[in-house]
């Protein structure tokens, strides 16, 4: 080997070494609620209507929803969930999720107090393309009755995903 | 003369964007090499505690001694399980004297249940309130899963990483391990 091929082979090993992982793994994630953005609506009757806009590329688990009103749990089976993506893993079974959007309806008798509503909102979901899941993420919602769509008080953006600003990246 | 200085220009640019790159991989966070968490004793790690399959505590203490592989896990979490093979296959082949733990952040029914399809050979604890609160303190900010440190056999955590594990990253952590 000449001296200045010497010289730089152990550069270009650097080089090697420090390539990058993939652009996917590195990807900025959405915060929980940005990438899951919920808002909700309360109907006559104490029906109560519950959207999630979900971002490119994160699911939500359909049966890892759960609602509170008022500070009562809502039994599965006032909850109308519809039916989410299947997908049948050797290891987990039967998986189904939610992606881009769902709609789903809490049933007339969801206590509510003058026509107010507090809602929590359970939810758990994941990035598909980052591999990774977040826990559990809990979100209010305080609504009247008839009230139009109405998100979160700490909502980062009602209509749009948020600004990149807004984003974090993985620790 | 003109070529050798060209060429090591050339030399020296090729190793200033090595390091360039180097520390944006690193700065991006996934992989710390040789970066101990702030403010986290070696204490922290061979202090803790959690249930394995059986109910029974174990010590990470036990390990002391031994690299770790310290994984944070749960049964929903598809990538987690994506990723399990490949870290039980690190736990076989033990590069580096490398010891793989899995601590899920679930209830133990649920992971009991979900152990019989499994099928590492790995030791499995559990910890549903705690695990996620001690992988906040190893170094995993936003409580993502799933989540590995590297430990050193003194209890120092070398390297963390958010996500799935793929084989080149299991590459990268073990070669730091050495």
């Amino acid at each position: 080997m000449k001296p200045v091929e010497a010289l730089l082979a152990p550069f270009a090993c650097s080089l090697i070494l420090a390539l990058p992982a993939p652009a996917h793994a590195d990807a900025p994630l959405l915060e929980p609620e940005a990438a899951f953005l919920l808002a909700a609506r309360a109907q006559d009757g104490g029906r109560i209507e519950v959207r999630f806009d979900i971002a490119p590329d994160y699911y939500l688990y359909r049966n890892r929803l759960q609602f509170s009103v008022n500070g009562v749990a809502v039994p599965p089976a006032q909850i109308s969930l519809p039916k989410g993506k299947v997908t049948r893993d050797p290891t987990f079974g039967r998986v189904e999720t939610y992606h881009q959007s769902v709609h789903i309806l809490l049933a007339k008798n969801t206590p509510g107090k003058a026509g107010n509503y507090d809602l929590v909102v359970s939810a758990q979901g994941c990035a598909a393309k980052a591999g990774v899941c977040f826990p559990a993420h809990r979100q209010q919602i305080r609504m009247d009755i008839n009230s139009d769509w109405t998100v979160p008080a700490s909502h980062p953006a009602p209509a749009t995903f948020p600004s990149a600003a807004s984003r974090f990246t993985k620790p | 003369m003109n070529r050798r200085l060209l060429v090591a220009a050339a030399a020296g640019a090729a190793f200033l964007v090595g390091l360039g790159i180097l520390a944006t991989t690193m700065t991006a966070g996934d992989s710390k090499p040789n970066s101990p968490v702030p403010g986290i004793s070696p204490g922290v790690v061979h202090g803790a505690s959690f249930a394995d399959l059986q109910g029974n505590q174990q010590a990470l203490s036990k390990w002391a001694g031994k690299p770790l592989l310290i994984n944070f896990w749960a049964t929903w979490c598809s990538p987690c399980i994506e990723e399990m093979p490949r870290l039980d296959e690190l736990h076989k082949k033990s590069p580096n004297g490398i010891q793989v733990i899995g601590i899920a952040a679930d209830n133990q029914a649920n992971v009991v249940k979900f152990s019989n399809r499994l099928r590492v050979s790995y030791p499995i604890l559990v910890d549903e309130p705690g695990a996620m609160a001690f992988s906040k303190r190893l170094g995993n900010r936003h409580a993502l899963l799933p989540f590995s440190a590297l430990v050193s056999a003194q209890g120092d955590i070398i390297a963390t990483y958010v996500g799935t594990l793929t084989p080149e990253k299991i590459d990268q952590l073990t070669s730091i391990s050495r």
